[in-house]
């Protein structure tokens, strides 16, 4: 990693910075998480930070649309905009929104594939009876009936207005049809199924899965961790709690056949996603596909993509790829808008560069050197917010990380070489496999 | 990330910064401030943050698309993807050498620029320039270093590096780790004080590229650009922060330096870095940096308000919305605060006006989101409704009943609990914003670079505070008038080309 940056002095001659190692590694202090489990089964990650008048706090839980029945689909959805919409037993859905828009405190609740979260942002002085509304919401929520319209409404308004955004088409589209249209991981609700979702699947969904053992707590701000720890024993001790038993979700079949889905529409830019299955979650190779990744485009200019599609021949705003790991497989792709006439070169284009990094022989020690000291050299980021640090904790338990993978991470990514990533290119990409969404008219 | 910070910028502008100021509380900002000027003029506020060892940084030029002359759009935000591009020193590999041909390329550029013009170009000479042009540059690329300004910044541990132009301003910023501030500043400071004007040519087609998707493909965007065309028939808001079209097909490197040449002077600059830094060290690499910078004579702005209104419909293949604008004045007018206090009142929040009407109770519109300071603040501006119905209510019905609601400030008082409310969530606004050291720099390079004064930020809620019920009323019934109005309604169609 030294070599790079003094290969660096030497071109621009002027920075006067060192070659040392990297920042995180020297000098740098950890803030100290307070963590544990609350006798109802909760597990909670907590760091005071007294600088502003201010507290986070964020539950996840784990649930989601993955869980849902094939035939209530969106229920998952609904779910998350009652649990912040939908009143408590105590409250009706107008005094809770009346309550926290006194106190300028700022919630939010949501449930996406595998996740839910409910968060808020409160004065520190009114803490105390924002989080009695918050596990209100969270433990008793009422599903006020015509807070359940509105949320319908809402959801089947979303899915109508995701059509007007060609790149949010692009996206879902190339999604379903890489994993298929039905699969757990790509499925959409229809205002059909939204429209008969019913009060009592609801009611069913949230018993089943909000319970303490079930989720993970984490808080940062102005407060002091006894005190903090009390006040949440008074607002979810009596919340009951058992073992949950999850459905079976269909596994992704692992396949690299291309397919390909355009839909045609008289736009002056065509908009496409190209890729296949990725990885799952904690194969050891990832480390060095995150590497080979940022090579070929992860988003910083210095990439192989951005360079030649963008700087040298100016035939895009935006390029991108990501090689994404999952609980399942996740998906590797390239994201890339282009003028339509320019369409078909740069999809070309774009295929070359995955053969060209499947075949490998060209990843040089320079372009390694790079990726590693960007991956490196960001990762003081993830410290430098408090509620980030211990949100980021809760995610790691949640994902069966260790506590301390942080570091994990850091070694594993010191570790990459050269070779490594030419072994993971050649095994991980398919460019036979690629399949292919357009959205946008394709003058061929 | 499919889209960056640029593009969202273009269009919404400074209003949601402006929403957030500053309040005393545990953390008074105007004793955190240490103010540094410059002898080229130049000025810095600095602010000391223990909370991890990095550092956010903002360079911000008083200088946007309300600065550009009529067929000239979209040249603040081209100068600014140039800045990306390096200088004499960063991004070449031997400017001696490279220096001729990139005056070659300059010449070559304006001549193909100047043909493709014309109203009938001559595409034999058209095609013999481009080529000539593509030779020169494959020539010049044998010296450069692409993006060599990304590759040094995120080597070294860059986070946020972007840049964005609005129309009052044109900002560079990154977080660093905070042995890295040397650089930092050496980066920026070549970035706007000695830009080479590398990859004109290809970044114009970027830029055109980057316009196709913000504007021709986006209905919000287009509804943007309508909004501003018809609210400002002429003059210095008229065109959006991106350009017209065939404007930015005109561009040319003599533009860019001779933009350049007049605006970024050390005078119209402000720099501000907030994060784990050591005071005096900093200021002497900002002179070390920053000193040589020229000075610079900042000449009387040449900016023309010239208002329009009316309705106007457009069709386009997406789902309605529309969008209600009222003239009003900016800063220093008073009248400003008293339209934060309306924006809040009426937008923020389940509980406020429109949305527990519109969104909650009556159920007809998705969405409905206000801002006050469209589409930028050197200039008296707008205040926005935009609004986006439920089906089968339509646009027509939603600017009734905003109408409507406007009507009742007009008579009534607005309530003693809605006032207080409106006060702690402007003042906790501006806490919560001072989470991020970027925030916190942004702001205060914001109200410095535009209303010459950041401690109107630290100010901000207790200007609020001083706003009545009396106050709203009278505002109210001077500016939400049919006369003053500009409605922008979306209908679902194919677009005309």
């Amino acid at each position: 990693m030294k070599r790079i940056l003094c290969v660096i002095i030497l071109f621009g001659a002027l920075f006067a910075v060192s070659c040392g190692p990297f920042f995180g590694a020297n000098g740098f202090k950890e803030p100290k998480v307070v963590t544990g489990v609350l006798p109802n089964g909760m597990r909670y990650y907590l760091l005071p930070d007294h600088e502003l008048p201010i507290v986070r706090m964020s539950v996840i839980t784990r649930t989601g649309s993955i869980y849902e029945p094939a035939d209530r689909l969106g229920l998952a959805n609904l779910l998350g905009i009652l649990l912040r919409t939908g009143g408590t037993k105590d409250m009706s859905p107008e005094e809770v929104d009346r309550t926290f828009d006194n106190m300028a405190a700022e919630a939010g609740a949501s449930i996406g594939l595998e996740m839910g979260e409910s968060a808020i942002k409160v004065l520190s002085k009114d803490a105390d009876r924002a989080f009695e509304v918050f596990f209100g919401l969270l433990f008793s929520p009422r599903l006020d009936s015509r807070r359940v319209e509105l949320g319908k409404i809402k959801i089947i308004e979303a899915l109508k207005r995701e059509n007007d955004y060609p790149d949010q088409v692009v996206v879902r589209e190339f999604k379903k049809l890489v994993y298929g249209d039905m699969s757990p991981w790509a499925r959409r609700p229809t205002p059909e199924t939204v429209g008969a979702l019913k009060i009592e699947d609801l009611k069913e969904f949230h018993k089943k899965y909000f319970v303490p053992s079930n989720m993970i707590l984490a808080a940062a701000g102005n407060f002091e961790p006894s005190a903090f720890i009390e006040t949440i024993k008074k607002y979810t001790g009596n919340v009951p709690d058992h073992r949950i038993e999850f459905p079976n979700v269909a596994p992704v079949e692992l396949e690299f056949r291309p397919k390909e889905r355009v839909i045609e529409r008289p736009l002056t830019q065509t908009y496409i996603e190209m890729g296949h299955l990725g990885i799952k979650r904690h194969n050891p190779d990832k480390y060095a596909l995150e590497i080979m990744d940022t090579i070929l485009g992860a988003p910083v200019f210095k990439s192989r993509l951005m360079e030649d599609i963008r700087s040298n021949r100016g035939l895009a705003y935006t390029v991108a790829s990501d090689f994404g790991w999952g609980t399942d497989y996740g998906l590797f792709s390239v994201y890339v808008d282009t003028k339509a006439q320019t369409a078909g070169q740069v999809v070309e284009l774009v295929r070359e560069h995955i053969v060209r990094l499947q075949g490998a022989g060209d990843i040089t020690k320079t372009e390694l050197d790079f990726a590693k000291r960007t991956t490196l050299n960001r990762l003081i980021f993830e410290f430098d917010n408090s509620f980030k640090i211990v949100s980021q904790r809760a995610r790691y338990h949640f994902y069966g990380y260790p506590d301390d993978y942080w570091h994990v991470y850091r070694r594993e990514i010191e570790k990459v070489g050269v070779e490594d990533v030419k072994r993971v290119a050649k095994k991980y990409l398919h460019p036979d496999g690629l399949s292919i969404a357009i959205v946008g008219s394709v003058a061929k | 990330m499919k889209r960056d910070l640029k593009t969202v910028l273009h269009y919404i502008c400074l209003a949601l910064i402006l929403a957030l100021p500053l309040t005393a509380g545990a953390f008074d900002l105007e004793k955190k401030v240490v103010e540094y000027k410059l002898a080229n003029g130049m000025r810095w506020l600095l602010v000391v943050r223990r909370n991890a060892p990095v550092f956010s940084g903002v360079v911000m030029i008083r200088v946007g698309g309300t600065d550009e002359t009529p067929g000239k759009t979209g040249l603040a935000h081209m100068f600014e993807h140039m800045a990306f591009k390096g200088s004499s020193r960063l991004g070449t590999k031997d400017f001696a050498k490279e220096k001729p041909i990139l005056d070659e390329i300059e010449k070559t550029g304006f001549e193909l620029t100047a043909e493709g013009q014309k109203a009938v170009p001559d595409k034999k000479r058209v095609a013999s320039l481009e080529e000539r042009l593509k030779i020169l540059q494959e020539e010049a690329a044998g010296y450069q270093i692409k993006n060599q300004v990304w590759e040094v910044m995120v080597a070294n541990g860059a986070s946020d590096l972007n840049a964005y132009t609005s129309k009052d301003a044109t900002a560079y910023h990154a977080s660093m780790p905070v042995e890295r501030l040397d650089l930092f500043l050496d980066v920026i400071s070549q970035m706007v004080n000695d830009p080479v004007y590398r990859e004109f040519y290809t970044e114009r087609s970027v830029i055109l590229e980057e316009r196709r998707g913000g504007v021709d493909n986006d209905p919000d965007g287009k509804m943007s650009e309508l909004l501003v065309e018809t609210a400002f028939q002429n003059g210095s808001y008229h065109s959006p922060v991106i350009g017209s079209a065939s404007d930015v097909a005109g561009l040319t490197i003599a533009d860019a330096r001779e933009f350049h040449d007049r605006y970024y002077v050390a005078s119209n600059m402000v720099g501000a870095l907030v994060g784990d830094i050591d005071i005096e060290k900093a200021k002497r690499l900002i002179d070390k940096y920053f000193g040589p910078i020229p000075a610079g004579i900042v000449t009387k702005e040449r900016l023309v308000l010239n208002s329009g209104g009316g309705t106007k419909n457009f069709a386009f293949d997406a789902e309605p919305a529309v969008v209600l604008a009222y003239h009003k004045p900016t800063l220093p007018d008073h009248t400003e605060f008293v339209f934060d206090v309306i924006d809040v009142l009426m937008c923020d929040g389940p509980t406020s006006r429109l949305e527990k009407r519109l969104v909650y109770d009556e159920k007809v519109a998705r969405d409905v989101s206000c801002s006050n300071s469209y589409p930028g603040s050197r200039l008296n501006n707008l205040m926005l409704f935009w609004m986006e119905p439920n089906r089968p209510h339509t646009p027509e019905k939603l600017t009734f009943e905003v109408e409507e609601e406007l009507e009742r400030i007009k008579r009534e008082p607005i309530s003693d609990e809605e006032l207080g409310r409106v006060q702690t969530k402007v003042a906790a606004g501006i806490l919560y914003s001072l989470e991020k050291n970027l925030g916190l720099a942004m702001s205060l390079a914001e109200f410095e670079t535009i209303f010459g004064d950041w401690r109107l930020l630290a100010r901000y809620p207790s200007l609020v505070e001083g706003v009545t019920k009396e106050d709203v009323m009278r505002t109210a019934n001077e500016y939400f008038s049919d006369k003053n109005a500009t409605k922008i309604i979306r209908l679902r169609g194919q677009k005309k080309k």
